[in-house]
Formats: C-alpha cells, sequence, structure tokens
C-alpha cells in the first residue's frame, strides 16, 4: 500500500495504491469525499460500459462502505500515470494518445449535451504503449457538457503548467500547442457553439459552477492571469 | 458495546454520557495549558468544536481537524467489524474517522478536558459507537483478549515523562522534572500491555517519528524537546545535552526503524510491518511500505507552510537525493508500524 494523495484541495479522499492486487483505493470519512467517490463510482461505470472501450473486461471494483465511510477499490491499469509537472511538449505524445482515446469512445448526440469527466488532465491519465485509460471521475457528470469540452480542457491545462517566466510558451511547447489545437479544433467542427478556446472553456466553467463545486478555484485553466490570456488569444489567432 | 467491554467498563466511574473515570486518571498532557483548557470547554457551552478552536487557538486548529490525520488507519483496511482501543486519543483526530469505520472504539486518555472536547465533536457528528475512559496508560491495565484494533499514535514516545505535559511549558523551557524508571522499559510495558490487551490476530498501529530524521542531522531540534542533535546521539549524550539546556534528562524515546521493530518484537508482537511517511505521521503526504519505491513520491519539506524559504529549499533538494534517487528510508522523517499480536 502506497499513499499517493492525502486529501489533496481538502477533498477529504485519501488515495492509495495496491501494486501487489493491482488496486487504486480511495477513502473518505468526510460527507464531501463520500459524495465525490459516489460520483466516480458513476463516472467508471459510465465509462467501462461504452461500446468502444477495450479495456473493460480488465475493469472491476469493489465498495466497503456505511453512512460514514466510503472505500472504492477499482483496478488499477497497466502502465504509467501520467505527469502534469513536465511540459506540454514532453506530454505531447500522451496528450495525443489520450485526445485519439477521447474521440474513439466518447459518444457524440447531435445537437445534445454530453458526460463530463471534468478533471481530464495528463495526471489523471495512465497510459501503457498506445493503451490509454482515463481515471480519476470525481467529478463525472451526465449530460451536461458539449462534446470535446474534456479535450480542450486537457490543453489548456498543460499549456498553464508550461507557460514561462514571461507569460509565454517556448517555442516547443508552442509548436506542439498549435499542432493539438488544430486537431482538437478539427474534432470540434460538428459541436455547435462550442470552440477550442480559452474564452469558450472558461464562459461554461463559469456558468456551470455547480459541477465543480468548491474545486472550482483551483482549476488550473481559470487561473490564467490576464497577460497570459493575452497571450492565448494571440496564438490562438495564428 | 459488547459484554466484556460492558463488563469492564462496570468498574469505573461514570462521569458523563460517554466519559468513565478509572482510578488511575491523574496526569496530563496537552498543547493546551490547565487554564486555556478550561477556558476551552467553557466555550463550548455557546459554541461548536469548531468554532471553539478557531476563536481560542486557530494555530492548532489542523491538529484537530485535518482529514489528512487518520490516513495511515487505510493501512489496517478494517472490515468494519472490529473493536478498536485509541490509547492517547486527545481530541478525537483518529479516534473519531475510526469510530466512522468500526463496529466499537474505546479513547483513552489522562486528560479529562481533551475527552469533554472529543465528546463534544462526537456529539456534533451524530457518533455514537464510542465511550471514553479518563485513565493513565501507564496504569491501566488493559482488558486481556479484548480489542482487534489497538492505535497508539504519536503517543509512545511521552509515557516516560511522568510528570504533567503542558507542552507551552515543556518545549523550550529549562525547567526541573521528576523523573524515574529507564525510558526503553516504561515504553516496553505499555506496549506488553497493549498486547495482551489484543485478540490472536490483533493489530497495533504505532505512528512515531523517525529517531534519524534525516532534518535531525541538519540542526533541526528535537521534535519532543526542542534540543538539538539529542534524537541522533547516543542516549547519555543526550541527557548531557537535556541536562545542559533544558535542566532534566533526555526521556521522550524514539527510535530508528529497526530499533522501533525491535521493541516490537520483544514486547511480544509476531508479524511487524513498517512504513516510511513523509513530511511526518501526522499529515502524512506520501506512505511507502519500508524499503519499497514508491513512483509518486515528491519531496514534502519546501511546501509545508505554503513559503519559500532557502532552508526549506535546501531540505527539498536533500530530500529529493535521499529518498527519491537513493531510496533511503532509513532517514525518512516518521513511520507507522501495523504490528500482528
Amino acid at each position: 500500500m502506497k499513499l499517493i494523495t492525502n486529501s489533496s484541495h481538502g477533498n477529504g479522499i485519501y488515495t492509495f495504491i495496491n501494486e501487489n492486487d493491482k488496486l487504486i483505493i480511495k477513502s473518505s470519512s468526510t460527507k464531501k469525499g463520500i459524495t465525490s467517490l459516489k460520483r466516480e463510482l458513476l463516472g467508471y461505470k459510465w465509462y467501462f460500459n461504452l461500446e468502444n472501450n477495450k479495456n473493460y473486461k480488465s475493469f472491476f471494483y469493489k465498495v466497503f462502505s456505511n453512512k460514514k465511510y466510503y472505500r472504492l477499490s477499482v483496478s488499477l491499469f497497466k502502465g504509467e500515470i501520467g505527469n502534469s509537472n513536465l511540459s506540454l511538449s514532453d506530454n505531447y505524445l500522451l496528450i495525443l494518445n489520450a485526445i485519439e482515446h477521447y474521440v474513439s469512445i466518447w459518444p457524440k448526440k447531435k445537437n445534445k449535451f454530453v458526460a463530463l469527466h471534468g478533471d481530464f488532465s495528463v495526471g489523471n491519465i495512465i497510459y501503457n504503449k498506445q493503451n490509454v485509460v482515463i481515471i480519476d471521475w470525481e467529478h463525472f457528470a451526465n449530460n451536461c457538457a458539449p462534446w470535446g469540452f474534456d479535450l480542450v480542457n486537457i490543453l489548456y491545462e498543460s499549456a498553464f503548467f508550461s507557460m514561462g517566466l514571461k507569460n509565454k510558451l517556448s517555442d516547443r511547447n508552442l509548436k506542439c500547442f498549435l499542432l493539438l489545437r488544430n486537431k482538437i479544433s478539427e474534432f470540434l467542427k460538428d459541436v455547435p457553439n462550442f470552440k477550442c478556446s480559452l474564452e469558450n472553456l472558461n464562459d461554461f466553467i463559469m456558468k456551470n459552477e455547480k459541477i465543480w463545486g468548491n474545486i472550482i478555484v483551483k482549476l488550473p485553466v481559470l487561473k490564467f492571469t490576464s497577460k497570459q490570456k493575452m497571450y492565448i488569444k494571440e496564438i490562438e489567432n495564428i | 458495546m459488547n459484554k466484556k467491554l460492558n463488563k469492564f467498563f462496570l468498574k469505573f466511574l461514570k462521569q458523563t454520557d460517554k466519559i468513565y473515570t478509572h482510578p488511575s486518571n491523574e496526569g496530563y498532557w496537552s498543547n493546551l495549558s490547565k487554564e486555556e483548557n478550561k477556558d476551552l470547554i467553557k466555550l463550548l457551552e455557546k459554541h461548536t468544536t469548531r468554532e471553539a478552536v478557531s476563536i481560542k487557538m486557530p494555530m492548532i486548529f489542523d491538529v484537530i481537524f485535518s482529514e489528512k490525520r487518520s490516513v495511515g488507519l487505510e493501512l489496517l483496511n478494517l472490515s468494519g467489524k472490529e473493536v478498536a482501543i485509541d490509547l492517547g486519543c486527545m481530541w478525537g483526530a483518529i479516534t473519531i474517522p475510526l469510530a466512522k469505520q468500526v463496529d466499537y472504539v474505546v479513547g483513552v486518555d489522562q486528560t479529562i478536558e481533551s475527552l469533554k472536547f472529543t465528546e463534544a465533536r462526537l456529539n456534533e457528528e451524530g457518533i455514537k459507537n464510542v465511550s471514553f475512559l479518563n485513565a493513565n496508560l501507564r496504569d491501566l491495565v488493559i482488558p486481556e483478549k479484548t480489542f482487534d484494533i489497538a492505535i497508539v499514535n504519536g503517543v509512545l514516545e511521552w509515557l516516560p515523562e511522568i510528570e504533567d505535559v503542558e507542552l507551552g511549558n515543556y518545549w523550550y523551557k529549562r525547567i526541573k522534572r521528576k523523573a524515574h524508571g529507564n525510558p526503553r522499559d516504561i515504553q516496553l510495558d505499555f506496549l506488553k500491555n497493549v498486547n495482551q490487551g489484543l485478540i490472536d490476530g490483533g493489530r497495533l498501529m504505532l505512528a512515531i517519528e523517525n529517531r534519524y530524521d534525516y532534518k535531525m542531522f541538519f540542526g533541526t531540534r528535537d521534535p519532543h524537546t526542542g534540543t538539538l542533535f539529542t534524537t541522533i546521539s547516543p542516549r547519555w549524550i543526550a541527557n548531557i545535552i537535556s541536562l545542559i539546556f533544558r535542566k532534566r534528562e533526555y526521556r521522550p524515546w524514539i527510535y530508528s526503524f529497526n530499533g522501533t521493530k525491535k521493541l516490537l518484537m520483544e514486547a511480544g508482537y509476531s508479524d511487524v510491518t513498517l512504513h516510511s511517511c513523509w513530511p511526518d505521521y501526522r499529515h502524512p503526504e506520501f506512505i511507502t511500505k519500508y524499503g519499497e519505491v514508491n513512483n509518486y513520491f515528491s519531496p514534502t519539506s519546501s511546501i509545508r507552510n505554503g513559503k519559500r524559504t532557502i532552508k526549506g529549499i535546501i531540505a527539498n533538494r536533500v530530500e529529493w537525493l535521499l529518498f527519491k534517487v537513493c531510496n533511503f528510508q532509513f532517514f525518512a522523517p516518521s513511520m507507522i508500524i501495523i504490528a500482528k499480536k
């Protein structure tokens, strides 16, 4: 048993990895934490029931709970968890694979909102060669976001963490950013009223604060400074 | 409460709904002075426990209420049916999360004010499966083969201090104190007492600092006495340092990983599993089975108070080198141990 996060952002959830039994174990004895974990289980169930998800066969889960405590164990997939401390260019392939994975499984509904992961970031992806598994479904919500919302989120979150001292991206990071953004924009072509831009992303989050609750202040994509925002606008027009 | 416990509690004087008094209840250990503690209890007449702490002592709000504190319990993989005893439970940082997971908890503490405070917390949260015993851990005889789980969290090192401890008057103060008995023997007797109170296959969770915490070599003060280099020196040198700078013997002994294991084996535990934790056992961010590599580990020092200091940055780099690169867990700050009877 290895503790990897302890109540990050004060959510009251402990995350352990049990490598012997190949499990990710999350538990909580706070109200907030228990609600999040129940939501996470819903997310996992939704995700692994998707038709095109190749990983569904190897997924299982176990719940131990009573009124005031909840422990969710889910299978730990082979591979490494992405490192959000790395730059956009270092994570380029991982993000590219994550985008492809999303596109291949996430159901599109004409003119309707679809499911939302809510925290689709590099640190919540397990990858093993080409295979990608999305974990950490605490912010899952169904039928509430435009298709592709999570893709835009992972791009801008990575951009946020790659911002240099001068509030700019380095040439390498910029190149990767533009490549990924073009790719996502193409997929978003047939999604009405939602484009791959920081403004769109922030607008949607602010209008739907409820989905994130208190965590909203911690969302990296809302933390861009005004200088950084100007810069992002500039590069979005390239 | 099961029959065995019921019988045990019948021997004692019921003081409030949940608190019983043991004849050996003399003693005091608290972060607060006796007067501060009385004021705190008074505040509870009009305020919730969280409000009272925010008003009276915001500095230790996290020590009492942080969810991080009870993460070690997960190492026990509890099934919900256990009967547990929390020895030195104080303000309930472990007692309350534990009560949410198991069938019944007995909390023991010598400081009656701490128990009254924790009782108020329980009532606020609607938790009913806890009773408290106001007793001194050195004198209490734990009923034989009664508990599935025993918790000794940040308590073992304090047992050799036989006089009252008001932490504010203990830490950096030069004050003479009474001392008798070898500290290790006192700790050993206590661990034996806990052992006989466990059912066969019962487990003890022990959390304590590591004597050879890397920071101790770099001039960080002893977490218990505030002296320099006392944990890492031989005990007789520690005694001299303590006599010079604190006017008293060095008593709050802590041990290395192997030293603690040896102590537990001597006390009769058969299966001892060591875990290293960072940055300490109170608010661990990372826990790893002793010696194993934790790929998710990252240094914890410079983020401690949210501020970056030069000292913090150096500590951060040392931590990175020692634990991330070399995996020398011998120098890890704290340990959490699960020991089977």
